[in-house]
């Protein structure tokens, strides 16, 4: 009984020092959505204010001055978009890196994820002339297939680990059992890796929604999402903190709620090749 | 009818041989077993029946149809892996009904066919459990129900004991003769226990480097192994290989013994003396010359129903002796041993037996 009590104490500093790290992970987040609810005025005040009058005129004005659901399917489309066509792509190309590698194999996938070390700036003059010459520019296709490919080393990574894990005998079982490649791949592989695809899925979902580099230089209005929602309010006539925290709610909340919906799948996804 | 010929079959991968032309037949509703050390081939040989490998050359004839080239999903076969390979997301009834509603097996014939296996295994409780709630030796049992409701022409196993704990393993093994007898089918399986093998097998496949070595029926290849390596590889503790010479007829052994066998033997050059440990007893009155072998008893191994003794011969190295139960001397003492010549085997160079009890 003599070691129950430092493991006590362990357990509430672990406890403790858990609560205080996500409380400083979800402090940027608890602030704008305050500040969204202040008026300028509190917004700019020093020391800030964590007592104030709550009032809903940001949110107001922003709906006032630009159509937020305009934008918010625009981002819908583009980061939806982008995660199915991804997936589409990342899920055949790990199937063959995972099952039929070559001696080359590990070398593909380094250069794959070599690119994510590229500054995008790096392409974004012949990626900007190709749009153009395409008469892509503005236009939601190109953002989703931009999307989709800077996404594409991650997703391919990560679900190539994730079908590295499960045994090759399972595959050859349903070989025998009279399954074709198709019929192995949608009635064997993707449903015993699910969780791993749904979490890489959302990866590229959250990732391809915050995406503002792209966004900002190749839409102007019919094609913006969220993002370049947000940019336009920080403005030549100066910074509006709150208006500004407004937007960034209102751009944030819906992945923000899609995550909370699916954090279990998302972290038994993003652990999984971790913790066998 | 499912008679399973195999004719001069050869494959390699990246340039090395693994199989280097095997010839086999397996009859109807016989059991198969290939025996061998790992990275023999018999597992490859195995999958290129299967047809999850391609064979390099040769063929592979089911009855009188070649199914060489023949798709994985074509060959009507059907496997049991090392590794169980249940689909985990399945319950026990849709892992064992998945190939027949693949083939478009109507649900009634589906359902009794897994009830059937069910049956059979003793899984009728399990049946809607999924294969992480259930232990080792179920899953192995759902994973021989899988092969079982396909009614496969051969029934492929792949080592299908060797993930389970030795009290399981050797109640699945009477389980798996039970089934041979009750399923009366064509059964092909890949081991390299060698108590697997001789237990619940019809005709053994020796297998090694690629090669076969030796076919025969268990008590066949234990009593007339055609090498050396068939003679060591079979029989537990191992055969005892003692170096000699021919000399006149009779067997010089290297400690100096002269051995005078039921029969003469005319080969030269360096040969091998081989005997069981069953076939050497202690002896009282020996005098460590002729079949008597002195030496130092140095481990005595006591099992309750017989007892392995080691001794080291000078000259010969450590030979194992299988006494009885009741075998009372302690190791460190001297000890004298009487090989029974009516059951000894020679080997010579290449390691061709030569001479048979």
């Amino acid at each position: 009984m003599a070691n129950k009590k430092p493991n006590h104490a362990a357990r509430l500093l672990r406890i403790t020092a858990s609560w205080v790290v996500a409380l400083i992970i979800f402090f940027p987040i608890l602030w704008m959505v305050l500040t969204s609810f202040k008026s300028e005025l509190d917004a700019f005040s020093m020391p800030p204010h964590f007592l104030f009058t709550p009032t809903l005129e940001n949110y107001r004005e922003i709906l006032a001055r630009a159509n937020y659901l305009h934008y918010a399917w625009n981002s819908i489309v583009t980061a939806g978009g982008a995660t199915v066509l991804g997936m589409l792509l990342a899920v055949p190309a790990a199937y063959a890196f995972a099952y039929h590698p070559t001696r080359k194999t590990k070398d593909v996938l380094l250069w794959m994820l070599s690119t994510k070390m590229l500054p995008g700036v790096g392409v974004l003059v012949p990626i900007y002339l190709i749009s153009r010459d395409l008469n892509m520019l503005d236009s939601k296709t190109a953002l989703i297939i931009i999307f989709a490919l800077i996404n594409l080393p991650i997703m391919v990574w990560m679900i190539y680990t994730y079908f590295r894990d499960i045994p090759y005998d399972i595959l050859e079982a349903a070989r025998m059992d009279g399954a074709g490649t198709w019929q192995t791949m949608f009635r064997v592989l993707i449903p015993v890796s699910r969780g791993g695809l749904a979490s890489t899925a959302l990866l590229c979902l959250i990732l391809s929604w915050n995406e503002a580099f792209w966004s900002l230089n190749l839409t102007t209005t019919s094609a913006a999402p969220l993002t370049a929602l947000v940019a336009s309010f920080s403005s030549p006539e100066g910074l509006f903190w709150a208006k500004l925290s407004a937007v960034s709610t209102l751009a944030c909340a819906p992945i923000l709620v899609l995550g909370w919906l699916s954090q279990r799948q998302l972290v038994r996804g993003l652990t999984f090749g971790a913790v066998k | 009818m499912s008679r399973l010929e195999i004719r001069k079959l050869r494959k390699s991968f990246e340039g090395t041989d693994v199989i280097k032309g095997i010839d086999l037949v397996v009859e109807d509703r016989e059991f198969c077993v290939f025996l061998g050390p790992s990275g023999c081939g018999k597992s490859t040989t195995l999958r290129l029946i299967a047809g999850l490998e391609e064979a390099d050359e040769g063929q592979i004839l089911l009855d009188k149809d070649d199914i060489t080239d023949r798709a994985v999903d074509k060959r009507d076969l059907a496997m049991v892996f090392q590794s169980y390979a249940l689909y985990p997301h399945m319950t026990v009834r849709e892992n064992m009904s998945f190939a027949l509603k693949l083939a478009g097996a109507k649900p009634l014939a589906i359902d009794e066919k897994v009830a059937k296996a069910a049956k059979i295994l003793a899984l009728e409780p399990y049946l809607d459990r999924k294969p992480s709630a259930l232990s080792g030796g179920q899953r192995q049992r759902v994973a021989i129900g899988r092969a079982i409701t396909r009614e496969p022409r051969v029934f492929l196993f792949d080592e299908p004991l060797s993930n389970l704990d030795a009290a399981l393993r050797a109640q699945t093994r009477l389980e798996i003769a039970r089934l041979h007898q009750e399923l009366n089918a064509t059964m092909i399986y890949v081991t390299h226990d060698q108590v697997e093998a001789m237990t619940l097998a019809d005709k053994i496949a020796i297998f090694s480097e690629g090669r076969i070595e030796q076919i025969g029926s268990p008590l066949e290849l234990y009593r007339r192994p055609v090498n050396k390596f068939v003679a060591g590889f079979l029989g537990m503790p191992q055969m005892n290989f003692m170096a000699a010479t021919a000399e006149g007829g009779d067997l010089r052994l290297a400690n100096g013994n002269v051995l005078h066998l039921p029969a003469q033997i005319e080969a030269r050059g360096e040969l091998t003396l081989g005997v069981r440990p069953e076939h050497l007893r202690v002896c009282e009155d020996g005098n460590g010359t002729g079949e008597t072998l002195a030496g130092k008893l140095t481990v005595v191994e006591r099992l309750g129903s017989e007892t392995y003794a080691y001794v080291d011969v000078p000259g010969l190295g450590t030979i194992t002796v299988r006494a009885d139960g009741d075998f009372e001397r302690r190791a460190g003492r001297d000890i004298c041993i009487r090989v029974d010549l009516t059951h000894a085997y020679v080997f010579d160079a290449t390691g061709k037996a030569i001479h048979h009890p």
